[in-house]
């Protein structure tokens, strides 16, 4: 039995160091974000840290991201879409990055599809949008007790600092134990929202938040959204814009029922709302 | 809990440390650390499927005292229905309910008459189609005197549930794992040791084969009306392959965790891809259940002692249900019936019991015959795992049509597959040692040995590095637990 042991543990030794060597070669390298799922997530942060004269910021989910890609130029207007995991808290992260270097903008557009404000870092997916880019010491100082409270309860959020798991796609099978979420906006998006409109107070300038289309099956239910019970935060009429200018589409314009088929005709028509 | 999960990594060594080390000394003391570590391995999933096991445990343990006691046959024979209906009708419930009423409202409503019936939204138990045939072949046994009922209640329930091999096999015979919680284990060095290496070989075949190809044949599959005849070919493929290293992997750990713990479980998979006709491949496929069906269904029937039409309908009827235990779906009928219609020539022509040994035993590589008949064995298999794979006989039909079309001659669409030639590498890497090592109980059981110790560790390092930066950990949920 003692040969067994010191066998197994001699041999998992060996390979946790030359698997963590290996992995930590390759995260120096950045060739992993090549494949990475999530990689606009890294591609933004990065380009959040650098100077832009562009005086309109985008943030902005996944179908955002398909409007926007944050890999593009457009004229006047510096995107940094990325997706919805990544939550209001990562939205306000990278936003905090991009002021930081002194950059000065005029305008924030916020572009997200309406579940996008009902993420409260409790889906599968936070572990490796949220946790692998976020959960380290450049954004804790950020972080609220309610995300704090959040990630204690996700399995295996500690393992987040090993290479060979920031390296891979690997994430905990995470069952959310929160109750669903009815009300549409989720307590980290409310916390957050207000934050950002904080910022836009005191870096002057102006906040929109701006929906993404939106299948013509979702239209019963978001018309029944409570406009009045937003009174309460400081972005209440920003969110009210929002609820009231969804634009409807037949559900044949979406490949999975919230991402278009086609973002660049949509493109066209939501540029005279950001630029004006 | 699943196999290939955090979970299970950080269980086993406690349960390992805590049966070696805490309870060694007490055998009653060891079943019973089994019997709790399993119930935690199951009750993982949802605590309330235990009742079930519990319940069917219990129900099992007294019916086998009962028949020891019992001389009357028609009480011993109250008694053995007992069980098999509590077993099958758990089974029945949770399994086929909806099944059955859909298939009678059809069935009526085909008639003109239109019935009500309500749909419920029933949970399938994890691995209820295992454990349920495990006790069962215990009542059996007992019932034919084949085998003495235990009056241990820990051992009893402890082979019930015993984690390893709970929820997906192999099923094992009362007869063979009962009576090993009855002796004191003592660790056993190589034991122990060709359990890891099974266990690695195992979490290989499922994470970095079976969850790579099910990327491609989950694609392939959900798009089938959107893909070419050659793309549909390749999805196929993708399954065959991915159902082996799920299933196999799968028997894999469970053997290999199980050694661990002293305890020899049956052999489930004997290289079937390797098979030279239908009859060899099914000696080969799922060994637990096959037997399983040939010694309580099949022989009881008659088996193959009558004559023709015995022979069809017995044939029929053991291939049939088997396709039905693993689902409530036509498909699995379908695909059993098929089987069926392959393995029937063979029988009738006394030609099912040509290919007993492992093929080329001694030899590098196959002659051209035997090559020639592995790959029609292959090709019918792969055929017929298009309707088990197919989400309804729709599905499988305009699978099929596809496949019979001019665009099978087209070039295959590999768009959206982005490592699918890593995954056809990989796989070939996988066969190949699968053959070398196929006269063995598994293909890395004495492969290597002979190698320099630090060849034969970078190889076993390398196996562990394709796990780890090749594996697939989004599909991670065994195909063989939803049966």
């Amino acid at each position: 039995m003692k040969k067994f042991i010191t066998k197994i543990i001699l041999f998992s030794l060996i390979g946790f160091v030359i698997f963590e060597s290996i992995s930590l070669l390759y995260l120096w390298s950045d060739r992993y974000l090549q494949y990475y799922p999530g990689n606009e997530t890294y591609f933004a942060i990065e380009k959040s840290k650098t100077k832009n004269k562009a005086k309109i910021l985008l943030l902005g989910d996944s179908v955002g991201g398909q409007l926007f890609p944050n890999n593009q130029q457009f004229d006047n207007i510096n995107s940094l879409a990325t997706n919805q995991a990544i939550s209001m808290a990562g939205q306000y992260f990278l936003l905090k990055n991009y002021l930081s270097v002194g950059n000065t903008i005029d305008k924030l557009v916020m572009l997200f599809a309406p579940d996008t404000f009902k993420n409260n870092l409790n889906q599968v997916y936070t572990y490796h949008y949220f946790l692998k880019p976020f959960y380290n010491s450049n954004y804790f100082p950020l972080y609220t007790s309610t995300v704090y409270k959040q990630i204690e309860k996700i399995p295996y959020h500690q393992f987040v600092y090993l290479p060979h798991i920031k390296i891979r796609s690997w994430a905990p099978d995470f069952k959310p134990s929160d109750p669903v979420i009815t009300s549409p906006l989720s307590p980290i998006s409310a916390e957050y929202l207000s934050k950002i409109k904080n910022l836009s107070i005191q870096h002057n300038f102006e906040l929109i938040i701006l929906p993404t289309p939106v299948s013509i099956k979702r239209q019963e239910e978001l018309k029944g959204v409570n406009i009045d019970g937003f009174s309460k935060y400081n972005f209440s009429q920003e969110l009210e814009y929002y609820f009231t200018n969804i634009i409807y589409l037949d559900d044949s314009e979406f490949i999975d029922g919230i991402h278009l088929f086609h973002p660049e005709s949509y493109r066209k028509s939501i540029i005279p709302q950001i630029i004006n | 809990m699943l196999f290939n999960s955090i979970d299970f990594a950080i269980f086993l060594p406690i349960v390992f440390i805590l049966y070696w080390f805490v309870t060694n000394k007490n055998l009653r003391l060891q079943n019973l650390l089994i019997v709790l570590a399993s119930y935690v391995f199951y009750g993982w999933w949802d605590w309330r499927f235990l009742t079930l096991i519990v319940f069917s445990t219990f129900v099992d343990y007294t019916v086998g005292l009962r028949l020891k006691k019992e001389n009357s046959q028609l009480k011993r024979k109250i008694l053995l229905w007992t069980s098999i209906l509590v077993n099958l009708g758990f089974l029945g419930f949770f399994k086929y309910y909806n099944f059955f009423l859909d298939n009678f409202i059809t069935a009526f409503s085909f008639f003109g008459q239109e019935i009500q019936g309500n749909s419920l939204n029933i949970i399938l138990p994890v691995g209820i189609s295992f454990y349920t045939f495990q006790t069962l072949s215990y009542t059996i046994d007992v019932y034919k005197k084949k085998l003495e009922p235990t009056s241990d209640f820990i051992a009893f329930s402890a082979f019930v549930s015993f984690f390893p091999q709970l929820v997906a096999g192999p099923i094992e015979r009362a007869s063979n794992l009962l009576p090993q919680f009855y002796s004191k284990r003592d660790f056993d060095y190589t034991k122990a040791v060709d359990g890891l290496r099974q266990i690695l070989w195992g979490l290989f075949k499922k994470i970095v084969i079976a969850d790579n190809c099910a990327e491609y044949a989950n694609q392939i599959f959900n798009n089938s009306a959107d893909m070419n005849g050659s793309t549909l070919v390749l999805g196929a493929l993708f399954f065959t392959i991915q159902i082996y290293g799920d299933f196999s992997g799968y028997s894999d750990i469970a053997i290999g965790t199980a050694r661990l713990f002293g305890f020899n479980l049956m052999r489930n998979f004997a290289f079937p891809y390797f098979s030279r006709d239908i009859a060899e491949f099914w000696r080969r496929w799922h060994i637990s259940l096959s037997t399983w069906f040939r010694d309580y269904l099949y022989i009881p029937l008659g088996g193959s002692r009558g004559g023709t039409w015995m022979k069809v309908r017995n044939t029929f009827i053991i291939f049939i249900v088997s396709g039905f235990w693993h689902g409530a779906n036509w498909t699995f009928i379908v695909w059993g019936a098929l089987n069926a219609i392959y393995f029937l020539p063979l029988l009738l022509t006394n030609n099912n019991r040509n290919h007993l040994e492992i093929v080329a035993k001694g030899k590098y590589l196959p002659s051209a015959k035997e090559i020639l008949l592995m790959l029609i064995t292959f090709a019918l298999t792969v055929f017929a795992w298009i309707f088990f794979r197919a989400e309804n006989i729709g599905h499988a039909y305009h699978f099929i049509s596809e496949i019979l079309s001019t665009s099978l001659f087209e070039i295959p669409d590999f768009s959206g597959m982005r490592n699918a030639l890593l995954t056809i590498l990989f796989t070939a890497i996988f066969v190949s040692i699968e053959w070398v090592g196929r006269e063995d109980l598994y293909a890395l059981q004495t492969l290597g040995h002979k190698w320099r110790r630090p060849l034969r560790y970078a190889f076993y390092y390398f196996i562990l590095f394709s796990i780890v930066y090749y594996g697939n950990f989004n599909e991670n949920q065994f195909i063989y637990f939803q049966f």
